[in-house]
């Protein structure tokens, strides 16, 4: 599929003791939503903060928006909206110095929409309380709201699920989705999850990390076609477990993930196909690439 | 200018606002009136032993642990275009506000002094040249106190700060005003002024480049 | 709109299917608009590439256009095109069952003969 991009990077590489971040091309598609899917450790915080503009030790060469621009001009930072996986306010601020703080950070910042998001978010906003002794699920909400108060083009969300329950969890995919839609087209959502399975109704591409390189990537339906999950008889488990990427074995029969193009190397074996949903197909990719063996 | 005290004015919280800006410097003062009707005496001692241990204890709920090596609660001023300034404004703010709260106070104690009366015991610590070592002694220890305690965000550190700079301050201050050498006084009026230009720049200075230095690898 | 998650066919398929069936029996009229790709989503709680997925097939049966910036509309179904289109669906359905009996072991004729035999019942 032929669409524009909102980020594009290249030879990007980010050195720590022990690990390193190699992604020789990027490309976030415009207009969507896409995941950055990996284990804890795979990198993800870490290309999400170069990308954001808070970690400028990198080699390698980022733009963004249509204009190619680089986040040295100036005005990029102000289009990106950012929530961090830590605690990214000081921690004696109250809730209604963030707001007075977005204001003077952000111009396109909004505090009645702030305002209004604090309620529908159910964010103690009345309350002098300070951020340190929010929960940790407050504290997404509220950096949440700082995003969703700006009129921004993209959101760089790092792990924006993993703190919140279930109902706060599906609220956050239609607020994705409506901010998706209010830009009909123009805007973008690029967020890091470990835990797909909350946020596959909101995916559009998915990009899988493993070790600090990219794995695979694709726009999911692709990738659902690319993928199929292969459902046999024991007796067949041998010859099928090599052509599948994983396979689990019971007394009953095998069940496993192969290329769909490897699908006729099954030929012969009593097997039922079906369509991998996208967490099935990141944790096979995963399986493959992971060292934890 | 405006810019740079709204900065200065959302970064702090109102309790620590009202604390700071009202309560603090009415106390001090009601403590004068009460101390110069009574007594014709001075608070002017207390008020540097008080003072110093507001100030410093009173900023872990500000700026406690800025120049902190771990500044990713530093990340949502990042992400900003103008992050960096606000944050530059801020500390500039910070340390301008603390020396005009102790000009106003020091200044107003005077003039109660003058109105209600004093003792020549009193005066002796509440001449030209005490009342500008009271200011600068205050100051210059304030901020030696929070430079020292901002570089980590542990309490019992930042109180240690406090109370040793409340004290040491207030020795000096005798010290300086008991009139044991004859140019004592305006010798250490001179040496706590460079002092505290020195100690407001590198204040400045290095918290810039511990949030500044986030963006690297250290 | 009605989707079923667990139904087996997909969510694309399932939308493509339903928006199909609405053009063709008259519900959407030519030159209507789609529902934006992004708000469709957004109603249906699905993601967009599913949506577009969706539109992308009903693009290439020729039952509605794109137009760049503004959306899909529907085009004008005439009788002749409507009817091949229904003609291919009955042939893959008829592939379908011969599939099936192929599988059940059933011989030409067997399978004409039920075909006669549900045409005789008037199920459909």
């Amino acid at each position: 599929m032929n669409t524009d991009s909102v980020i594009k990077a290249a030879n990007l590489k980010k050195k720590f003791k022990g690990f390193e971040l190699s992604i020789p091309e990027l490309e976030i598609p415009k207009g969507f939503a896409t995941a950055l899917i990996g284990e804890n450790g795979a990198g993800k915080t870490t290309l999400l903060n170069l990308l954001t503009g808070i970690r400028l030790d990198f080699k390698g060469e980022i733009s963004y928006f249509d204009n190619r621009e680089k986040i040295s001009a100036g005005k990029v930072q102000e289009r990106i909206g950012y929530t961090g996986p830590n605690s990214f306010f000081l921690p004696n601020w109250t809730v209604s110095q963030v707001e007075e703080i977005s204001e003077l950070l952000f111009e396109n910042f909004h505090k009645d929409r702030f305002e209004k998001l604090c309620e529908e978010l159910s964010i103690p906003f009345k309350v002098t309380k300070n951020v340190k002794d929010l929960s940790d699920g407050n504290r997404m909400k509220l950096m949440l709201a700082t995003a969703f108060a700006r009129d921004t083009e993209l959101l760089i969300l790092d792990e924006p699920a993993s703190p919140l329950d279930p109902l706060m969890r599906d609220k956050l995919c239609d607020m994705i989705r409506e901010y998706l839609d209010q830009g009909n087209g123009s805007r973008s959502v690029f967020f890091s999850t470990h835990n797909i399975a909350d946020m596959e109704n909101v995916t559009d591409y998915a990009i899988i990390l493993e070790h600090g390189n990219i794995v695979e990537q694709g726009f999911v339906e692709e990738l659902k076609e690319k993928y199929v999950v292969v459902k046999g008889e024991a007796e067949d488990a041998g010859a099928a477990g090599k052509v599948l990427f994983t396979i689990h074995k019971g007394s009953y029969g095998f069940e496993g993930i192969c290329l769909s193009e490897k699908l006729d190397q099954l030929a012969g074996m009593d097997v039922s196909v079906e369509t991998p949903t996208l967490s099935q197909i990141s944790v096979a990719v995963m399986k493959v690439h992971t060292s934890l063996q | 200018m405006k810019q740079k005290i709204k900065s200065y004015l959302v970064f702090t919280s109102v309790l620590y606002k009202i604390l700071m800006l009202l309560v603090l410097p009415v106390l001090l003062l009601g403590i004068q009136v009460f101390a110069s009707v009574v007594f014709q005496g001075t608070v002017i001692p207390l008020s540097i032993l008080v003072l110093i241990f507001a100030e410093i204890f009173g900023d872990t709920f500000v700026l406690g642990g800025i120049q902190e090596k771990n500044s990713e609660k530093m990340d949502y001023l990042k992400t900003s275009p103008r992050g960096m300034k606000v944050m530059k404004s801020v500390l500039i703010m910070d340390l301008l506000r603390r020396f005009l709260s102790c000009v106003v106070i020091f200044g107003l104690l005077r003039v109660s002094m003058w109105a209600f009366g004093a003792t020549p015991g009193s005066e002796r610590l509440a001449g030209p040249g005490a009342l500008l070592l009271a200011v600068l002694l205050t100051y210059t220890f304030s901020v030696l106190g929070i430079f020292l305690s901002r570089f980590g965000s542990l309490l019992w550190i930042n109180m240690l700060c406090a109370y040793a700079g409340a004290i040491v301050g207030l020795v000096l201050f005798f010290i300086g005003t008991g009139g044991m050498l004859p140019l004592l006084l305006p010798l250490m009026n001179t040496a706590m002024g460079i002092l505290a230009v020195g100690l407001s720049i590198l204040t400045v200075k290095i918290a810039m480049m511990k949030v500044e230095g986030s963006y690297y690898d250290k | 709109m009605k989707l079923l998650q667990n139904s087996g066919v997909p969510i694309y398929q399932q939308i493509a299917d339903q928006l199909r069936a609405e053009i063709l029996g008259g519900k959407l009229k030519e030159g209507d608009y789609l529902p934006s790709i992004r708000g469709l989503a957004k109603d249906l709680k699905i993601s967009v590439i599913t949506t577009m997925k969706a539109y992308e097939q009903l693009e290439a049966e020729g039952l509605v256009t794109a137009v760049q910036g503004k959306g899909f509309y529907i085009n004008a179904q005439d009788s002749e095109m409507l009817k091949e289109q229904h003609m291919r669906r009955v042939e893959e359905a008829l592939l379908e069952a011969i599939h099936a009996a192929k599988i059940a072991g059933m011989t030409d004729r067997e399978l004409q003969e039920t075909l006669a035999a549900l045409q005789d019942e008037k199920l459909f």
